[in-house]
């Protein structure tokens, strides 16, 4: 096997209760990697279409990568891969923490979990050893509970491990509960809904092994100048100093803030809530993995009041921006409350946050009865409401147990057309940037493998409006100094680029800001080519890139969907309804399905259908 | 004494000139700046970029010499420096 890997994939059957010791195949890692990649094509071979995501044929992958290295700039990184239950097609999500290196500690690059176990148990991999055990002392406890329990029970003289838990959500399979890394997530798409299907509580791993590089000189000097070229960058002091929060106050005077449900694109009080962070909650920066060249993280504490929160690292932009100008909620104590609340239970925030100004969006019109949402004020800006609606749909009681399924599901049991509030893609709920204000992203929301995450499409804004190219424009993407952010020209074939480029760290379960802050294709290809003593560059790093996104988007088209799915809400797409933005007709995006037709023809995809040609596949070696 | 202020592409739409020569008292601190930038005629500085009660530049500006990020309000500036001020606008 090659150098850089361990070599070795765990594969673990909850039905039977038997773990196995595959191992890496040297083919597939060289044209798939690692991350999201390698298990791409496992669950493109291993699980059937038309399986029930929450059912015992699904499948859920810990992947990661040669670079899941604490060395590595963003190299704390897991992604875990599913078949999703909210898109009931492709699944995947990405946390930080140390979770990813800990598992190559363990003696693993990769961890399959399959069938479903008949009681709760989890799993625990030190040094090469799997072993399920009874969760039944687990069952019902809060993540954080879990997580202390675990650690607790690890062996004492382990220095390096880590625990991935559900919480209570996940154990009721709520359509978006997530799989915790103790504050950190791999949120969205529901891997947590699939790990309790599958009655699996936690996964704990830790241990002593080391990954042999193919040249550890190279290795470490590529490192070397990955990590210089982090530090030196601006973008690295500014997540340093202000974390992903300060963007509240320019995405919110930009345009960029989806508020109240999607019907403004701004809001007015993002300098206001993101001062009042600073000044009352914030306790320090930190780091999420050990190593970070950045360190976005924000420990955070609600000191006082009815919103009184222990210290616990939180307070990202995604999650206050989803607790607060979704639902107008004016109080910056009960937006990072209930962040805390959502990791305590473990649910992704960014869901938690949209279905429930879904739901005050149905009350308000009369969608929802008084009986209905049982004598709780769903009404805009009702901060009392949050809390309690987000404990109703952890413990599925009452409405939340509707809320518990997406926006998408919620509205068909909802019905009286209640769809056209529902704003997703493919099931996920949209994050928060706005692509009236940046039209990349808006094709990116559409096209994206997952849907409308704030991962894979974001990258479009920060090329619109923050101008990064990543590094890409040797590629093919235009410089974004001649871009400009409104306009619709162009952008179908810079965004088919920018996300073979950008999925690149999903790939190397790396983290993407390193990307925002300097770190290149070619950046990534040296540092691959030394570990694993592959001749590796950014030009075939990219290739490696688009062939996962074809083969995502095969599991896609062979689960129905198409065109019709890459499409945007109608909300979406139409102006503002208020605020600074009502009138301005370039917040609108008015020729997508010319977009559309321009990224389906540069990414190689049958333009009526969305699916990729015979020539394409070919091309990428995927043709079967 | 006398700062150069630098902007990057986005800082620009909110200064009248890519390049302003701005006069502080010698010996002057960051602080001292933050004075003069938030009142530089014919700038607009909207109020997710400038905090005028705190007198300073709000969240996602940074401030940067010689390669550096300049935090601490009370440090020391010289006669001709170079300060560049820089937007970052990614996805969080």
């Amino acid at each position: 096997m090659n150098s850089g890997y361990m070599g070795q994939i765990l594969r673990v059957n909850l039905s039977s209760g038997h773990c196995s010791i595959e191992a890496i195949d040297a083919d597939t890692a060289r044209k798939f990697v690692g991350g999201v990649g390698y298990a791409a094509r496992i669950l493109y071979s291993e699980v059937r279409p038309g399986v029930d995501p929450m059912g015992s044929e699904n499948k859920l992958i810990f992947a990661t990568s040669p670079l899941s290295d604490n060395l590595v700039p963003g190299g704390g990184s897991v992604s875990v891969c599913f078949k999703s239950p909210m898109s009931n097609a492709w699944g995947e999500s990405r946390s930080g923490g140390n979770f990813g290196p800990d598992l190559r500690r363990a003696g693993f690059d990769l961890l399959i979990i399959e069938g479903a176990s008949e009681k709760p148990v989890y799993l625990e991999v030190i040094d090469g050893i799997a072993s399920l055990k009874d969760a039944a002392a687990l069952f019902g406890k809060d993540v954080y509970e879990k997580t202390d329990l675990i650690e607790e029970w690890m062996p004492a003289d382990l220095k390096r491990k880590s625990v991935m838990c559900i919480g209570p959500a996940g154990e009721k399979r709520v359509a978006f509960a997530s799989i915790m890394c103790r504050d950190r997530a791999a949120g969205r798409s529901g891997g947590g809904a699939v790990m309790g299907a599958k009655n699996i509580l936690a996964v704990a791993v830790g241990g002593r092994a080391k990954a042999n590089h193919a040249n550890r000189k190279a290795f470490m000097t590529a490192v070397k100048d990955a990590v210089t070229t982090v530090k030196k960058s601006e973008v690295c002091a500014w997540f340093n100093e202000f974390g992903t929060t300060a963007d509240l106050s320019g995405a919110d005077e930009s345009g960029d803030l989806p508020t109240k449900n999607w019907r403004s694109n701004s809001w007015g009080e993002g300098s206001r809530l993101f001062d009042y962070f600073q000044k009352n909650i914030l306790v320090k920066p930190t780091q999420c993995y050990t190593g970070c060249p950045i360190g976005c993280g924000r420990v955070c504490k609600v000191k006082q009041g009815a919103y009184k929160t222990p210290e616990h690292e939180g307070g990202e932009y995604e999650t206050v921006a989803a607790f607060t100008a979704f639902a107008l909620n004016k109080d910056m104590d009960a937006a990072v409350h209930c962040g805390y609340l959502c990791n305590k239970w473990g649910m992704d925030t960014i869901s938690a946050g949209a279905v429930i100004s879904f739901a005050m969006d149905c009350y308000t019109e009369g969608l929802l009865s008084a009986q209905e949402v049982q004598g709780v004020d769903l009404s805009w800006g009702n901060t009392l409401a949050l809390p309690v609606m987000l404990e109703k749909i952890a413990f599925r009681q009452g409405l939340g147990d509707i809320l518990a399924l997406g926006v998408r599901d919620a509205a068909e049991k909802i019905g009286k057309g209640s769809e056209k509030f529902a704003i997703h893609v493919k099931g996920l709920e949209g994050a928060a940037h706005d692509p009236r204000s940046s039209k990349t992203l808006g094709l990116g929301y559409g096209t994206a493998s997952r849907g409308m995450c704030h991962i894979h499409p974001v990258d479009g804004m920060s090329y619109d409006k923050g101008k990064m190219d990543y590094g890409l424009q040797k590629y093919g993407v235009r410089d974004p100094e001649t871009v400009d952010q409104w306009d619709e020209n162009g952008k179908g074939k810079d965004l088919a680029v920018l996300q073979q480029g950008q999925i690149l760290p999903n790939i190397l379960s790396t983290c993407k800001f390193m990307g925002y802050a300097g770190i290149t294709p070619d950046h990534w290809a040296g540092m691959l080519s030394a570990t694993t003593g592959w001749d590796i560059d950014g030009k075939e790093l990219l290739k490696v890139g688009e062939r996962v996104l074809n083969l995502q988007r095969l599991f896609n088209m062979r689960e129905s969907l198409g065109r019709k799915d890459d499409m945007l809400p109608e909300r979406v797409l139409s102006m503002p309804e208020s605020g600074p933005f009502k009138d301005e007709a370039r917040c609108t995006i008015k020729a997508y399905d010319d977009l559309l037709d321009e990224y389906y023809e540069a990414s190689g995809w049958n333009i009526k259908t969305g699916a990729p040609t015979e020539a394409k596949l070919r091309e990428l070696d995927l043709f079967e | 004494m006398k700062i150069i202020l630098e902007f990057d592409n986005v800082m620009k739409k909110y200064y009248p000139q890519q390049i302003l020569i701005l006069e502080i008292k010698d010996n002057g601190e960051l602080q001292d700046l933050f004075q003069s930038i938030g009142r530089i005629k014919d700038s607009k500085l909207p109020e997710s970029i400038w905090n005028d009660d705190e007198n300073r530049f709000r969240g996602p500006v940074l401030i940067t010499s010689g390669g550096r990020v300049l935090r601490d309000k009370k440090e020391k500036l010289f006669n001709g420096q170079r300060i560049e001020l820089r937007r970052c606008v990614v996805g969080g």
